[in-house]
């Protein structure tokens, strides 16, 4: 803590004999000062509290700077005086202060004990304004206000174009020049056109200003080129430049007093008697109309390029293999918005791989004009062998002395690709994780036991052998079928054609009688019925008809499991029928009865029988 | 009995001639052995010339050429010696690993569930494998519908009748496997791309718009001709045409 408030407060020893302050040697005097009253926003101005005559003060107190930022301070100096003999010494507290806001500003007085009394500096006022500071704020420059005005007629810039209606893309060059008749000793650029809307490109101009003469108003002034741009808009419609603004330091002659004869002579700058003003000029904002360009007619592979241009592409080489890269590249030479040219659309097969062309250029400024080349260097590689093709690429550019769009394409290339000693890259995408693992794996071995051959193209399908073999079962199935069909023909086999055929005889037999019923014709009915039961009974049993009998049909049905109740109906209806045959006495309700029970009949034992 | 004579006689004149490709075999699985692979599959290329195919034969060459870096072939020769054994784990194997060297990944089609389990069984056997099971179950059928009409027992008779009704409905299945495998597979439906890259077009001829492109080993089905013009299908359902010359049918 300490250490630092000895580095804050230097002291500053200054002996200066002037007798015309030796009044105050006796009566200490606290007062407050600043460097300026007025200042901009922003701007930093001093104030210094000091006491005079003395160095005793203690316990100094600012005022608080609530309006003010303390850039730095207090700063503490001393300074000692011998006067006839006796010494005087001042103190001062300086603070650097900054300006916050626009308005009136009171900084309230300071206080210093000094003998046991309290001292007091007078408020001091700080006008705080908007724009840009007077200079002639100071006390002491207050003629520097008619100063300026003087100034301001031989001291100004000006922007020059050298065309005022320009397409859009089209180069333009601005011209910042300074006109002067006074004399300066520095310059500095304090701002610098943003020129927005245009594409800007600085030309040179010669470090040191070369200055001629141009009469403006009749008045004969110093010009100098202080910067030149070429512009090229970006869009159309009425754009502005802007203003260029500039520090300078003006040499004025210091002020005398007297009209002296010597004084005026020594007035000349040569003898150093003059004093550096610091000066703003600014030029003034100039508009220039951008045209569009037509959009009638706009060629294929028009980019924007405005000018006038001529394309070169080439190859380095025309054969490769695969994974060595080729390098195409594009030169693009001319005048006009260059660094603006984009890359023209080479399309190359997809099996060469394309990488972001590099973009060199070569800008020279002739004669204010941009001009050089922009070249693409398109690296590709080819990944797969065979031959490849690039397609001629367009480039268009709108050319501004014919006023037309031109159109210009690239040749086409052949590129061959032989395989190269390296493995294809094998791609990443699509292959699942067991696939990658699997990729690390050697196929399985050679197959050497099978030493099996055939005849190419000859397979068993579709051989005369196949359809041998598979025909032969539908030959043997239907051979088959002939061989059983004659068997039964040829051995009689009349037991089990009649057993199949049973049920069919004696329904149609049944059929026979219900005519004879209808007919009422009772004998043959009762005939047929008999017959058809007789012939069922016998066909189903395999007993040849000479040997049937009632009971041997009772018999035999009983042993196949056929329920009595059937035989007893099957037998009494014969019966019936035999005796109604010979007895004509029956009526048709009777026959009707009969028929109908020689169905049911034939129906239960064709159940039992099968 | 002239017949089995001049049967016999076919068969020993094969014998004859299968015999010196076998030692061909012989001698090219030999060098493989040494891996001399290029002069391997000279010989089994040889082998394949003189008229003679086998599984083994196929499977091998492509070992060659996988090998010798040759994919497409490699490819090729697998996909035949598949043609021959479905079912071979071995062909399956090296062709997946052969694929996976493809540099065109393409994705199949996502099928039915259904279809791809009916595929997937028709692709069980080979046409010959149906073939001789079709045979069996005609077999199956006639003994199965003689013995019904030959018996009277209605246990036999029952049996004999289901007997040929399965019968019948495997023949059928085996004769549908049979069609897809054999007469399918053969009519040159699919080949598999050779040259470095191709591009496929929107239409037979050379100046219409390549659509896409594909490299060596892509499998492709063949749809349409015209001229030296192949209209293809991939896997995954892209349709275009590319020059024949392109292109080596399995």
């Amino acid at each position: 803590m300490r250490s630092r408030t000895t580095r804050l407060f230097t002291i500053n020893t200054a002996i200066i004999a002037l007798s015309a302050w030796s009044a105050l040697a006796q009566n200490p005097s606290f007062t407050a000062s600043v460097d300026k009253n007025s200042v901009s926003v922003g701007e930093q101005f001093e104030i210094t509290f000091s006491l005079g005559g003395t160095t005793a003060g203690n316990n100094f107190t600012a005022p608080p700077f609530t309006d003010f930022l303390v850039a730095s301070g207090p700063n503490q100096s001393t300074s000692m005086q011998f006067v006839n003999g006796s010494i005087t010494s001042s103190i001062s507290y300086n603070y650097l202060l900054q300006s916050k806001a626009e308005g009136k500003f009171t900084i309230g007085p300071a206080t210093i004990d000094y003998g046991g009394k309290k001292l007091q500096t007078q408020p001091t006022i700080i006008e705080v304004t908007k724009g840009a500071p007077k200079p002639k704020a100071q006390a002491q420059q207050q003629g520097d206000a008619d100063l300026d005005r003087q100034i301001g007629d031989n001291l100004f810039l000006r922007a020059k174009l050298d065309k005022s209606r320009v397409y859009q893309g089209e180069q333009l060059t601005a011209t910042y020049k300074i006109y002067m008749r006074v004399n300066i000793s520095t310059y500095n650029l304090s701002k610098v056109p943003s020129l927005t809307g245009f594409w800007s490109e600085d030309l040179e101009v010669p470090k040191q200003v070369q200055l001629s003469a141009e009469v403006v108003n009749g008045k004969q002034y110093r010009v100098g080129i202080l910067k030149k741009v070429a512009l090229f808009p970006q869009r159309s419609g009425t754009l502005q430049i802007d203003p260029m603004e500039i520090d300078c330091a003006v040499q004025v002659q210091a002020r005398r007093r007297s009209n002296d004869f010597f004084d005026q002579f020594f007035n000349d700058p040569f003898f150093g008697n003059v004093r550096n003003v610091n000066h703003k000029v600014r030029s003034e904002p100039v508009a220039v109309t951008v045209l569009p360009l037509p959009a009638a007619n706009v060629p294929r592979g028009f980019n924007g390029a405005v000018g006038k241009f001529s394309m070169e592409a080439w190859l380095d080489k025309r054969q490769t293999k695969t994974n060595e890269p080729v390098t195409l590249k594009v030169k693009i030479s001319g005048h006009g918005n260059l660094k603006l040219l984009q890359s023209p659309p080479v399309e190359v097969p997809p099996d060469i791989e394309r990488y972001d062309p590099k973009i060199s250029d070569n800008i020279t400024h002739q004669q204010d004009e941009v001009a050089g080349s922009r070249t693409f260097e398109y690296l590709l590689i080819p990944r797969h062998a065979g031959e490849m093709k690039i397609q001629s690429f367009p480039f268009a550019f709108f050319d501004i002395e014919k006023k037309r769009y031109v159109a210009i394409a690239s040749p086409a290339f052949s590129l061959s690709v032989e395989k190269g000693t390296e493995v294809a890259t094998l791609p990443a995408s699509g292959l699942s994780k067991e696939d990658i693992k699997l990729l690390g794996e050697d196929i399985r071995f050679m197959k050497s036991d099978d030493l099996s051959l055939r005849r190419k193209g000859e397979t068993f399908a579709g051989s005369p052998l196949f359809f041998v073999l598979s025909a032969s079962p539908i030959v043997s199935f239907v051979g088959f079928i002939f061989f059983v069909k004659r068997r039964e023909k040829v051995l009689g086999d009349v037991v089990g054609l009649r057993n199949r055929k049973a049920r069919k005889m004696a329904q149609r037999r049944l059929r026979e009688a219900k005519k004879f019923l209808q007919q009422k014709k009772e004998e043959q009915f009762y005939a047929e019925v008999s017959r058809a039961l007789w012939g069922y009974i016998g066909d189903k049993l395999g007993i040849p008809p000479s040997d049937l009998s009632i009971d041997l049909v009772r018999m035999s049905l009983e042993s196949r499991g056929v329920p009595s109740e059937a035989v007893v109906k099957l037998t009494s209806a014969i019966e019936q029928c035999e005796f109604a045959r010979f007895s004509p006495l029956s009526n048709s309700l009777q026959m009707d009865g009969i028929y109908h029970e020689a169905i049911e009949i034939i129906a239960v034992i064709e159940d039992q029988l099968g | 009995m002239k017949l089995a004579v001049t049967f016999l006689f076919l068969i020993s004149c094969e014998a004859g001639f299968s015999q010196e490709a076998r030692l061909q075999l012989n001698q090219a699985n030999q060098l493989y052995r040494e891996a001399q692979y290029q002069k391997a599959a000279q010989l089994y290329e040889q082998v394949l010339k003189n008229g003679y195919e086998s599984t083994a034969l196929y499977y091998n060459l492509g070992n060659c050429y996988f090998k010798l870096e040759n994919i497409p072939a490699a490819v090729l020769a697998y996909e035949r010696a598949k043609r021959l054994s479905p079912r071979d784990d071995d062909v399956s194997y090296n062709l997946r690993l052969a694929n996976l060297r493809v540099v065109d990944k393409i994705e199949p089609l996502p099928q039915l569930f259904f279809i791809e389990w009916w595929n997937g069984f028709l692709a069980w056997f080979s046409s010959d494998g149906w073939a001789i099971f079709a045979i069996v179950f005609l077999w199956g059928a006639g003994v199965g519908g003689a013995v019904f009409l030959l018996f009277r027992s209605a246990i036999v008779q029952r049996l004999a009748f289901s007997v040929a009704l399965v019968s019948v409905l495997c023949c059928a299945i085996s004769g549908i496997g049979l069609y897809q495998q054999h007469y399918r597979a053969r009519s040159d439906r699919s080949a598999i791309v050779f040259s470095p890259s191709v591009s496929v077009k929107s239409a037979p001829d050379a100046q219409s718009t390549d659509l896409f492109v594909i490299h060596e080993g892509v499998r492709v089905e063949i749809t349409d001709q015209v001229g030296d013009w192949k209209k293809v299908r991939l896997a995954d359902g892209k349709i275009g045409w590319l020059p024949a010359e392109e292109i080596q049918l399995i």
